[in-house]
């Protein structure tokens, strides 16, 4: 099993920074107290029901689901031997709260049965999955969280489709879904508390054996450890923990991360150590978190959910880790060589543009009637261009565009999981989209696309940033733009809470509509398709230099640094004007560059073309499919293509060590 | 000993003038002042953590110099443009990265980068360069063979062959036979000493100029015209191998009683652990 480590830290004393961290909690939430209006007296004490039924409640709530978000994250981070396993990263905690979303939409009596148990289920079905599809690689850390990540994302899509299917009734979820912790009562602190006490208990009495996790399978089993028993065993009670959790206050993220990190980085050594102290640190971190949310509030209530503000200080935090983070592993192996090649590869590329015309032709003219499926001919098709050509057009635009960013992206990176959506490039688009909604409510498509880009552009530069900071991991990479992307999406719940009218045309951006483009937008779509996609052709030998590392290729002449800003910026206009049309979550920045690759177009800029074709491949049939599979009814285009996407690309994954 | 400090000769290909490299307040290397005469094969050796790799990485421009000044052909390495500087000189780092699929004729080409840039055709002589530097480090079999699905050794060869092609008159090697079992060990360093030997190889009808990292010292020894020898960051002896292969050098050095014999076959010194 490949490892991930933290060095041994240095000067920083446990004690003192636990009592740091503590007088912090205690001062904000003396704050918190003294902040309380005040309200006149009446027949009963109004104050005294604040502090009793809210604020009190709510604070124990914090500590409670802090500690066992902490504990859930130390127990998986040792079972499953990876310093960035926690309840987000592995999918549970976006699983739980799908399961919740679907029970709530569709079977209710689920919930009035045992929420709890809903989400437990969820959990449960996401990590199999994860643990399975990773299994075959050795559970190796990043490709556990890639997995994990990307089953998040299509969890996520699916739940932002349920609330647009809908509607109103489960927009509330959104908010609940970002983990707010409003309390009317002790119900979730005693909920919580007694899974807490139950799960330290367990914990206790496998201390020994978890200690021997800290060697490695063959070590620990030769000592006389069951050791596949013993993992199953320690991740059920991290799912149980962080399900809880989710059933009572939503998903709250990187409290499970961050606290085993903070834990060894303040000095806990030993593994009994850190699982005694990340609970501790992890109660701190959400209460001083929860604290902070509430003397920031205004008198509508929280400005955000406190899981969301957890997500804005997570990750910060994680990025602050990366660098000392030690890869006591061998580099990512790639498997990167294919199985054929091209004598000429201009063949392939003109086969494949032949198979993406033909696509969409056929998406022009095929579709279904309310008499059942009909090709579209003479006066009929006429009439209904109008409807279908822009989507067609904007479809293939994007995934070309898509296709084009993530290949460019995997040559920038020499990474053959890098990729828009991955790096956080996708949603730093969307940050950048509601940013511009919040500061210029009418905003034409002009600026909002401008905005788009702009916010992909910043992500990538900030990942492309601590990538050079930290040496170019293959792995340090992933986590810059998954932690990139966890906070980017924090701040895109915040706006989802704040509500208004931005909130659900971020939330239809979000699921990758494209039915609301016009003639004229796709038009300009695919001009800028066009424009984007040429400068490629000129770059092919610093695609084809750069993966193999600053140092080779500096030694050979090339300005790596330049030639890194301009392909940078390239790809970051790409999926930028991409993003704009068919949301964050399409994964075809991913998809087009593996079908590249194995089809063995995997050289300079044919790469880059050959992705570029097959992504508009993809999303052209999955922008029909999104029109047909629900007639009359429309699914977002973005929605399908993730869902489509997502097995294949949790498939290929797991059977990449094959050649590898 | 060879005295360290000697003023580096006019007319030597590297000229190195008080270089230094400090990293935070820790000397990875003091200030050294060194010349090398081209046409020749060097091998830079001594102890873990001497520095060794720290000056060839500043040879190749990877870093750049904390203290002092390098020259290249008389004329400093910062007024070199990047592409002018790898035609003239070649580097392989110690750990060769992930060859991202390529085949071995792909990989070579690569190496014609210097010559044809960005934009430029890949020009027959580009074609001839590539083959010839295939040919000679033995690959011509492994040809469309994927880098990442050879041996050890035959990925050494292939990298190696990308800085033949690159047709440079320096080659700057870092540990290149560090992963290898003694057979391949030879076969690299066998090419070495070739193009060390060979005229026509480097510029203006000389041979090529080497520069090697080697931990094995009798390997070293066998393989190169002189030794520099490095410790603490410091030039503590440089000299023909004959020189520098006696025992209170080779003391002086790795800080280990080691005798020194005559090569039963060839009569080339081979030092021994006492």
């Amino acid at each position: 099993m490949a490892e991930l480590a933290l060095p041994r830290p240095t000067g920083m004393r446990p004690l003192p920074f636990g009592l740091a961290l503590s007088a912090l909690g205690l001062g904000l939430f003396a704050l918190v107290l003294m902040r309380r209006p005040d309200l006149p007296g009446a027949a009963f004490d109004l104050d005294e029901l604040l502090l009793w039924h809210s604020l009190l409640p709510r604070a124990a709530t914090a500590l409670l689901a802090g500690a066992a978000l902490g504990l859930s994250g130390a127990l998986l981070q040792r079972v499953l031997r990876n310093p960035i396993a926690d309840p987000s990263t592995l999918g549970i905690a976006a699983g739980a709260q799908l399961a919740l979303t679907l029970a709530l939409a569709f079977a209710p009596a689920l919930l009035a049965l045992s929420r709890e148990g809903t989400a437990f289920a969820g959990g449960v079905a996401a990590v199999a999955l994860v643990l399975a599809l990773s299994a075959r690689r050795g559970f190796e850390p990043v490709t556990l969280v890639v997995a994990g990540m990307t089953l998040s994302l299509m969890a996520g899509a699916l739940s932002a489709a349920l609330i647009l299917v809908r509607g109103d009734y489960v927009f509330a979820l959104f908010i609940w879904g970002a983990g707010s912790l409003h309390q009317q009562n002790w119900e979730p602190a005693q909920l919580i508390g007694t899974r807490l006490a139950l799960a330290a208990g367990a914990t206790f009495l496998l201390r020994r054996p978890l200690g021997l996790m800290a060697l490695d399978d063959a070590g620990a089993r030769s000592l006389g450890m069951a050791v596949q028993g013993m993992r199953l065993a320690v991740i059920a009670v991290a799912v149980a923990l962080a399900a809880s959790v989710v059933s009572e206050v939503g998903v709250i993220g990187f409290v499970g991360l961050a606290a085993p990190a903070l834990a060894r980085v303040a000095g806990a050594r030993r593994p009994d150590a850190v699982l005694l102290a990340a609970p501790l640190i992890g109660a701190l971190l959400l209460w001083i978190t929860d604290s902070l949310v509430q003397l920031t509030a205004g008198n509508g209530g929280d400005l955000i959910p406190t899981g969301a503000a957890v997500g804005l200080l997570g990750g910060p935090l994680l990025l602050w880790l990366l660098p000392r983070l030690r890869a006591a592993a061998p580099p990512l192996s790639v498997p990167a060589t294919p199985r054929r090649r091209w004598r000429r590869p201009g063949r392939a590329l003109a086969g494949l543009a032949v198979a993406a015309l033909l696509a969409g032709l056929f998406a022009l003219v095929a579709g279904r009637d309310l008499d059942g499926w009909a090709l579209a001919t003479g006066p009929l098709l006429t009439e209904l261009l109008a409807f279908r050509a822009p989507r067609v057009v904007a479809a293939a635009a994007a995934g070309g565009l898509l296709g084009a960013a993530g290949a460019i992206m995997q040559k920038l990176t020499g990474n053959p999981l890098a990729g828009p959506e991955v790096l956080g490039v996708s949603a730093g688009a969307g940050v950048g989209l509601a940013a511009a909604l919040l500061l210029a409510p009418d905003a034409g498509p002009g600026l909002l696309l401008a905005a788009s880009a702009g916010g992909a552009l910043g992500a990538l530069l900030l990942v492309l940033a601590i990538a050079a900071a930290t040496g170019f991991g293959a792995e340090k990479l992933l986590l810059a733009g998954i932690a990139l992307g966890c906070m980017a999406l924090a701040i895109l719940s915040a706006f989802f809470a704040a509500g208004g009218p931005g909130s659900f045309l971020l939330l239809a951006w979000m699921a990758g509509t494209t039915d609301r483009v016009d003639l004229m937008q796709a038009a300009i779509l695919a001009a800028c398709a066009l424009l984007l996609l040429l400068p490629v052709a000129l770059a092919g030998r610093w695609l084809s230099l750069l993966p193999l590392g600053a140092g080779v290729a500096g030694s050979l002449g090339l300005r790596v640094a330049a030639s890194q800003l301009l392909l940078t910026l390239l790809a970051a206009a790409m999926t930028g004007v991409a993003a704009f049309f068919v949301g964050p979550l399409s994964l075809v920045g991913l998809i087009g560059p593996h079908l590249a690759r194995q089809l063995g177009l995997n050289r300079g800029a044919v790469f880059v073309f050959a992705s570029a074709l097959i992504g508009a491949l993809v999303l052209l049939l999955a922008d029909w499919l999104a029109r047909m599979v629900a007639f009359p009814y429309q699914l977002p285009t973005g929605l399908l293509a993730a869902l489509v996407g997502g097995p294949y690309l949790i498939w290929l994954l797991q059977r990449g060590d094959r050649h590898g | 000993m060879v005295e360290a400090a000697a003023p580096a000769p006019a007319g030597a290909l590297w000229s190195l003038h008080e270089t230094a490299f400090t990293a935070g307040d820790r000397a990875i290397l003091s200030p050294l002042t060194l010349g090398l005469p081209a046409g020749r094969v060097y091998g830079l050796i001594g102890p873990n953590g001497s520095g060794k790799s720290t000056l060839l990485k500043m040879l190749a421009r990877q870093i750049a110099p904390t203290g002092g000044a390098i020259r290249f052909d008389g004329r400093p390495l910062t007024a070199w443009t990047g592409r002018a500087f790898a035609r003239e000189v070649a580097y392989m780092p110690q750990f060769m990265p992930a060859s991202d699929g390529m085949n071995v004729r792909e990989l070579v080409s690569l190496g014609r980068y210097p010559w044809h840039g960005a934009l430029g055709r890949f020009t027959a002589e580009d074609e001839a360069r590539v083959e010839a530097a295939i040919q000679r480090t033995g690959l011509s079999a492994f040809r469309d063979r994927a880098v990442d699905s050879l041996s050890g050794g035959e990925r050494q060869r292939a990298w190696l062959a990308l800085m033949l092609a690159q047709g440079a008159r320096c080659l700057l090697l870092d540990e290149p036979t560090s992963a290898l079992d003694i057979a391949h060990q030879m076969e690299v360093l066998a090419i070495l000493r070739e193009l060390g030997d060979e005229a026509g190889t480097g510029a203006e009808g000389g041979a090529m100029t080497v520069i090697v990292i080697l931990h094995d010292i009798n390997l070293a020894a066998r393989t190169c015209d002189g030794l520099l020898a490095l410790r603490g960051g410091r030039l503590i002896a440089q000299g023909p191998c004959g020189e520098i292969m006696q025992p209170e050098n080779l003391r002086a050095i790795y800080g280990l009683d080691m005798g020194v014999m005559a090569h039963p076959v060839s009569g080339a010194p081979m030092s021994y652990v006492l």
